[in-house]
């Protein structure tokens, strides 16, 4: 059976769009629901999913063709002669290497018997370019892939340790997404981080952010908390680099850089978009990156490559009502900060019992960092949120 | 240590097992004549003097008589080592071979046993179709012979002694170009290794292979002559950074199986080099059996490097061709790494 993929009708203004690519290949398979092509409209790029499960049988549009909404661009089919590789995340990386004289002449993929027993050792069921005997993949495929991308080799997808799982009836099986999956082996990929949390006092920052704001009421940008925290964020890295890195289970990698990622709430799930070079930015500039994001993850215009490279993560889940969580750390790096819900608490303030802003710090790191060096970053950044004019210094 | 050729290696194994038993005796054509060669590659020569025409049997040229006597004897309690001049003439004591020889044993419920070592020159050197040919896949195929090929002296000298111990029917197949004849039997082009062969009394055990060059990209499994082409194959192919490992299988009957896969294990990847025909050659045996049982270990299709389906041709230009050289050897290599 085959699928017709259809020129979606994304533009409210125009009748036709432009291919800019195709994300699969001819005979390459694709869930329902993972990105399959990108159209370019007036407002922006966007990927389009997959309308059904399948192989990518006929591409009838080329990319820079403009295509009248609602034409056939292409066919899926159920019954490819291929079912070796199910695509996952890692394909858009490989697909960028693909050499055209590796690329096999029929659509079919070839996989050594030796290069299938080396990724089933290794849990691995990737697209990856054969450089063998017909462009098969070979073993040295997979071994150079595995070099490229140690976190497989060290932990695998982990699959045969979780077991079956049966689902209770009335159950509802959701269909994870690309961006589900990545998420899930993010999250999976880093099992043995350690967290520490501390309170802090809010009063002040919570008090300067509201007279800035009065002050500058008519600008455009006005910082956020949030904003601030990312100014304290990249100060405290600043003084303690070995946080500012990213670590692939053999090598601690110090950053220069601070690419503070930024987990932003979206329909698509959690997305941590990144800032480069966060420390050469002042606050305004910072907020100003800060809602530009907010904007494109709105929109679902993110682009891919913003959503990697990051050196930290900072997370503030306290505008959802949480006061203490324990935040995940977003491989390859080592550390995350996530910021609690200011609230109003009773506290004993210069000897006086009183109502006071306070907010839990909670940062979570990989084993390679002390706890001693952890608890300085802390007590450091909730020296900086009680006396913000710190700032002033640097 | 003594350093010989393979044609003195099995002369002194010969002369060693025969002072060593008296059973042992040699029968063949142009074997022992005063003034001879010593056989046709002058592996005999000497030694009808030394041991006396009874047991250096010249015969007239009828190699199913050879064969016939040899078998005989063998049953009766000798352990003759027959000789043919030509290896192509093993056509004619067929019968003897693979019905008499080979099922005696199997036949009589192990009441008779054939105890006889048959010698055997191979390989195409000039003399045209009916003196060329490579024989040892036709003998793989028949059970109850046993079937060597030795490629250097002292495996020459070790297997002889084994196959004049065995009790069993052995052929042993011997290059031309590898004898290392001297005189007026000198070879043209021959390789003719000098190995050194100790002087003191050892066999080499039949059903072993050995590694005669360790590496880890490509296994390459060659006997006699396609031995020293693979080797000069994976000499080149350092220079490219392809690292070849060469397997002397030595014996095809019992087969060293056990080697094979190991190093497949390792490499990924196998050729198979034998200077026969290519279809149905020993190297198509190993080919499938290694398709059995290494295949995912395989990291590209098993090649085979071998003789085309004709008859070795007289003409050197296209006998030339015929025999695979070292360059078909690196283009099966370069085509699977």
């Amino acid at each position: 059976m085959t699928t017709d993929i259809l020129m979606p009708p994304l533009s409210q203004t125009m009748d036709s769009l432009v291919l800019v690519e195709w994300l699969k290949k001819i005979g390459e398979s694709v869930n329902k629901g993972e990105a399959l092509f990108s159209v370019e409209t007036d407002k922006a790029t966007l990927e389009v999913e997959s309308p059904a499960h399948g192989y990518l049988v006929e591409m009838l549009a080329q990319p820079n063709d403009e295509v009248k909404v609602g034409s056939i661009i292409g066919k899926l089919s159920d019954s490819a002669e291929v079912k070796l590789c199910e695509p996952t995340i890692a394909s858009h990386a490989t697909m960028e290497e693909r050499k055209s004289e590796t690329i096999p002449t029929t659509s079919r993929i070839f996989i050594s018997p030796r290069a299938r027993r080396l990724m089933q050792e290794k849990h691995l069921l990737l697209d990856m370019v054969g450089s063998g005997v017909q462009g098969a993949i070979v073993e040295r495929d997979v071994l150079a892939y595995l070099q490229k991308h140690p976190s497989f080799e060290e932990k695998g997808f982990q699959s045969e340790k979780m077991g079956t799982f049966v689902p209770s009836s009335g159950a509802q099986l959701i269909e994870l997404t690309p961006t589900r999956k990545a998420i899930a082996q993010h999250m999976a990929e880093s099992y043995t981080p350690v967290s520490y949390q501390r309170e802090v006092d809010a009063t002040v920052l919570v008090d300067m952010r509201q007279r800035i704001q009065q002050q500058l009421a008519q600008d455009e940008i006005n910082p956020s908390i949030t904003d601030f925290l990312m100014a304290f964020t990249c100060n405290a890295l600043a003084r303690f680099p070995v946080l500012n890195a990213t670590f692939d289970g053999k090598n601690l990698m110090l950053s220069e850089h601070i690419h503070l990622a930024l987990a932003i709430d979206t329909e698509r799930g959690l997305l941590a978009p990144v800032i480069l070079d966060a420390q050469l930015k002042n606050i305004t500039a910072l907020a100003a990156a800060h809602k530009d994001l907010k904007t494109h993850a709105r929109d679902n215009t993110l682009e891919t490559q913003t959503l990697s490279g990051g050196t930290f993560t900072l997370t503030n889940l306290g505008a959802l009502g949480v006061d203490t969580f324990t935040p995940i750390i977003n491989p390859p790096q080592v550390a995350i900060l996530g910021v609690g819900r200011i609230r109003d608490a009773v506290a004993v303030f210069d000897g006086q019992i009183c109502v006071r802003k306070v907010m839990n710090l909670c940062l979570t790191c990989e084993r390679i960092i002390d706890g001693a060096l952890a608890a300085r970053f802390l007590a450091y950044f909730a020296a900086l949120m009680e006396t913000p004019e710190m700032l002033l210094l640097f | 240590m003594a350093k010989m050729t393979i044609a003195e290696a099995i002369r002194q194994a010969i002369r060693e097992e025969m002072q060593r038993d008296e059973r042992v005796f040699c029968i063949g054509e142009d074997i022992g004549i005063p003034g001879g060669f010593g056989g046709a590659f002058t592996v005999t020569l000497g030694l009808s003097e030394e041991f006396g025409a009874e047991r250096i049997l010249d015969t007239p040229i009828a190699e199913a008589a050879i064969a016939g006597i040899a078998v005989g004897a063998a049953i009766g309690g000798m352990r003759p080592i027959a000789d043919v001049q030509y290896g192509d003439f093993l056509f004619n004591m067929m019968d003897q071979l693979a019905n008499e020889a080979a099922k005696m044993r199997y036949m009589s419920g192990g009441t008779l046993s054939v105890p006889m070592v048959m010698r055997a020159p191979i390989g195409a050197t000039a003399r045209g179709a009916q003196h060329a040919q490579c024989l040892e896949s036709f003998f793989t195929h028949v059970p109850g012979l046993k079937v060597v090929c030795p490629a250097t002296a002292y495996d020459a000298k070790g297997l002889l002694k084994s196959a004049v111990r065995d009790d069993n029917p052995v052929l042993i197949f011997e290059h031309k170009l590898l004898y290392g004849s001297k005189g007026a039997r000198t070879e043209k082009g021959a390789v003719s290794p000098v190995g050194e062969v100790p002087e003191d009394d050892y066999t080499v055990p039949i059903g072993k292979g050995i590694i005669r060059r360790e590496g880890k990209d490509v296994t390459i499994v060659a006997n006699l002559l396609m031995l020293y082409r693979a080797l000069a194959a994976a000499e080149t192919l350092t220079k490219q950074g392809i690292d070849v490992e060469v397997i002397d299988p030595r014996s095809l009957v019992p087969l060293d199986e056990e080697l094979i896969f190991k190093s497949v294990q390792k490499t990924g990847r196998l050729i198979l080099v034998e200077e026969d025909n290519l279809t149905n050659g020993w190297g198509a045996e190993i080919a499938a059996r290694m398709a059995d049982t290494a295949f995912f270990w395989l990291d590209a299709p098993i090649k085979r490097v071998a003789a085309p389906d004709v008859p070795p041709p007289f003409a050197p230009v296209l006998e030339r061709n015929y025999v695979p050289n070292e360059q078909k050897i690196i283009d099966a290599v370069l085509s699977i790494v």
